[in-house]
């Protein structure tokens, strides 16, 4: 019990260490740019008395480190200066746009649990048989499959030539006149499309994944040896099988996050989903740098903080891991 | 099952012979026929690679000369390219080419641990190699110019293989040529006009109408209208979508192979020296940053890095490069950890060889295996990134066709036009998905035998 505190005392100090270092490289990126981003935000005719003024206003005449305390400071504080683009705090706006990336991320990572465990299931148990052998060869063109193209394909099929799906945004129009009820509907309804295009990768990585450690623990020698001893097969496989297989996938769902994250990046854009990717997107486009800087910060950390939770989880599960 | 038990007597001459030179013969009939089929092309480009030396030295001191050269610097390596793979089929096909005893050459690298190579590994190798040979040759193989514009009343947004009735003079008017129109001056030398007519052939020759041979002039008419279609239809601005398919794979490779070297140059430097050196906290240092750039998702890096730094292709390179390494260095860092410690190592070491002699002559050839895996790993994931990023507008920009970004502006009318996004994207997942399976497939072949009972 020590050694898990010990351990997820150890994994938390890193995980802020990583997010220290990740603010800094944010900075570094900034400021090593060329290009003045005063300059390139103010009209050319402004005089440069104005420009000073304003240079000074958002503190870049002091020197770099203090900049860099000030922004590292800032930043530990929730405050990511204010976007210019839209003309409000960074830190509020993320906090609009995030918890939308939340709820597809979530419900793709269920989607992935779900069809992902019981198809590795289902394969591993069959190994060799037709049904195994589609699901390996099928897993893996999944998985190589670009988000993008999967979004677009089921995009044309499901939403332009069925008309089954609403192609884009969070609601229909007009849907906040709607009753409670046809508003969650109609919610849902613009939820499937992205959320699938979203874990049909990763359910495919977990699918391999999966099948791999439970083929793998088949021909272990305690499992033979609890056989023996006459256990029921259901309860080797509940109490001895399972819970060795289900670690690696502990771990790839920690790194699942981060791909969610970046495949939002794609869908997001595609669907018109309000969410962080489609910010971050959004900033690019109109050269929103503190924005920019606070949705690479916030994608960032919630990655750490993903792998951390992973990690910890894992330890849990399979305490044999080294501290 | 071991897939090495045969013998030497098994391995007789002939079945060798039969089964590569079969392939050989179907691979030189296509050869033949795509020769024929471009035959003006082809002599138009090795004419102009000739003559374009002669033309270089004399128009060294003139002004104002608008050849386009790096239109032509294409159509050269399609022509090269392709005389490379008709010279070794025929090395090939007239015996010249002897397999060495027992099948091995003299090898450069000797890894201690050589990867066995199934025949599935070498057939998705080829794969590979037949795509880039692709790309390379978009010149030769593309019907139409990529950006050239059709007539946008008739030749919008068309269905593949739809005919479409256009006058021949719009084909006439997008006709480039090479060189300029002030020829008046006394540099009129004989391999100039030469020069010239053998690029105005290379660039007319590539606006054929003659996609899938359909090169039928309507007859009832007689007014100059020319039936086209198109094998994969189209775009929103009359341009071919094949044409387009083979020149994006073609910007994607390249983006894709410059970005993977520039990280398996870092990721094995980084590797050797964080597992080879002496000293701990160099290892720790830069294993803590591999760390921390994994922990970052690198799109996101990569998008804020082109944001501030603005996109060019170069920086596209320098990029993706720059952010995928860390896997390499893994990988590497991984099995110099494990060679430190072997014998043959330490003996050197007794020798008095330097570091840098053990690392040049002992370490690199035994990681040899695993950078290779490690390299064809990144390059599918370097053209998945590659392609996303274009696809959100922020990679390859649009006058220049990449998969990418054909998906990404086939977006805005995929209801009207489904053919323009779908065709990128099986090229792109073709490509991608040959390329991680000879991945899978060398990580099989090096580390010896299946895991997880495969179903090879």
């Amino acid at each position: 019990m020590i050694d898990i505190v010990y351990f997820t005392i150890k994994r938390m100090i890193t995980g802020v260490l990583l997010v220290l270092c990740l603010l800094s490289l944010v900075f570094i990126i900034a400021h090593a740019a060329p290009g003045d981003p005063i300059l390139s935000t103010l009209s050319p005719r402004v005089s440069a008395s104005v420009a000073a003024e304003v240079r000074e206003h958002f503190g870049l005449d002091k020197p770099l480190h203090v900049q860099f305390t000030e922004w590292m400071r800032n930043c530990l504080v929730g405050n990511f200066g204010v976007s210019i683009s839209h003309g409000r705090p960074v830190g509020e706006l993320v906090a609009t746009f995030l918890p939308n990336t939340i709820v597809l991320a979530l419900v793709a990572i269920v989607i992935e649990l779900v069809l992902g465990l019981f198809i590795g299931l289902m394969a591993a148990r069959h190994e060799g048989s037709f049904l195994d052998r589609c699901v390996s060869s099928g897993s893996m063109v999944l998985f190589t499959l670009p988000t993008f193209w999967i979004g677009i394909v089921l995009l044309a099929v499901f939403s332009y030539a069925l008309g089954l799906l609403p192609s884009s945004q969070m609601f229909s129009i007009g849907a906040e006149r709607l009753a409670f009820n046809e508003r969650t509907i109609d919610f849902i309804k613009h939820l499937i499309l992205p959320a699938i295009t979203v874990a049909i990768p990763g359910t495919a990585a977990l699918t391999r994944y999966f099948r791999a450690s439970l083929i793998k623990l088949q021909h272990e020698e305690y499992l033979t040896y609890a056989t023996s001893f006459g256990v029921p097969r259901r309860k080797v496989f509940l109490s001895y099988e399972l819970p060795n297989a289900v670690g690696p996938v502990v771990t790839l769902l920690g790194l699942e996050l981060g791909t969610l994250l970046t495949g939002a990046l794609v869908t997001e854009t595609m669907y018109a989903w309000p969410g962080m990717g489609r910010l971050a997107v959004m900033a690019i486009v109109s050269r929103d740098y503190p924005l920019i800087m606070g949705c690479t910060v916030v994608a960032g950390a919630v990655v750490i903080l993903g792998n951390c939770l992973a990690d910890v989880l894992y330890m849990l599960i399979d305490p044999r891991v080294e501290t | 099952m071991n897939r090495n038990a045969y013998t030497e007597e098994q391995r007789s001459e002939k079945t060798l012979i039969t089964a590569f030179h079969g392939r050989c013969i179907f691979l030189a009939i296509c050869v033949v026929v795509v020769s024929c089929w471009r035959w003006k092309f082809l002599w138009s480009s090795i004419l102009s690679i000739v003559l374009a030396v002669p033309v270089l030295v004399t128009s060294m001191g003139e002004s104002g000369t608008s050849i386009r050269w790096s239109a032509l610097v294409e159509y050269w390596v399609a022509a090269i390219v392709w005389m490379i793979v008709v010279g070794m089929l025929v090395r090939i096909l007239v015996g010249s080419h002897r397999r060495g005893e027992n099948g091995n050459r003299d090898r450069f690298f000797y890894p201690a641990r050589r990867p066995q190579l199934s025949s599935a590994m070498k057939a998705d190798f080829w794969l590979v190699v037949t795509y880039v040979i692709i790309a390379l040759e978009a010149p030769l193989f593309a019907p139409y110019d990529p950006s050239s514009q059709g007539d946008l009343r008739t030749m919008r947004l068309l269905k593949p293989m739809e005919r479409a009735y256009v006058s021949s003079s719009a084909f006439a008017s997008s006709e480039r040529s090479a060189s300029g129109e002030d020829r008046t001056d006394e540099m009129s030398a004989e391999f100039r006009n030469l020069f010239d007519e053998a690029n105005i052939n290379l660039f007319r020759g590539n606006e054929r109408i003659e996609i899938a041979g359909q090169d039928v002039r309507d007859n009832s008419s007689q007014s100059g209208m020319v039936s086209v279609a198109f094998l994969f239809g189209t775009d929103n601005l009359g341009r071919d979508v094949f044409s387009r398919v083979l020149y994006g794979m073609r910007i994607t490779l390249f983006v894709g192979s410059c970005a993977m070297v520039l990280s398996l140059i870092i990721g094995t430097v980084i590797g050797i020296v964080a597992g080879f050196s002496n000293k701990r906290w160099i290892d720790h240092v830069l294993m803590r940053m591999v760390d921390l750039l994994l922990a970052v998702p690198s799109l996101f890096l990569v998008i804020a890095i082109i944001a501030f730094f603005g996109n060019s292709t170069l920086l596209l390179i320098l990029v993706l490069g720059a952010t995928g390494w860390m896997s390499v260095a893994r990988m590497v860092r991984g099995e110099v950890i494990a060679l430190r410690e072997r014998e043959f190592i330490l003996a050197a070491r007794m020798l008095g060889r330097s570091t840098v002699h053990i690392t040049m002559n002992h370490i690199i050839p035994n990681i040899f295996p695993t950078v290779v895996v490690a390299a064809v790993l990144q390059f599918g994931n370097v053209i998945l990134a590659e392609a996303s990023l274009s696809f959100l507008g922020l990679g390859i920009q649009p006058p220049t066709p990449s998969l990418g970004n054909m998906i990404g502006e086939s977006l805005a009318y995929l209801e009207r036009g489904w053919w323009v996004s779908m065709f990128p994207g099986i090229a792109l997942t073709l490509v991608v998905l040959s390329v991680n399976r000879c991945a899978e497939r060398l990580q099989y072949g090096i580390q010896g035998g299946h895991h997880g009972g495969g179903n090879d």
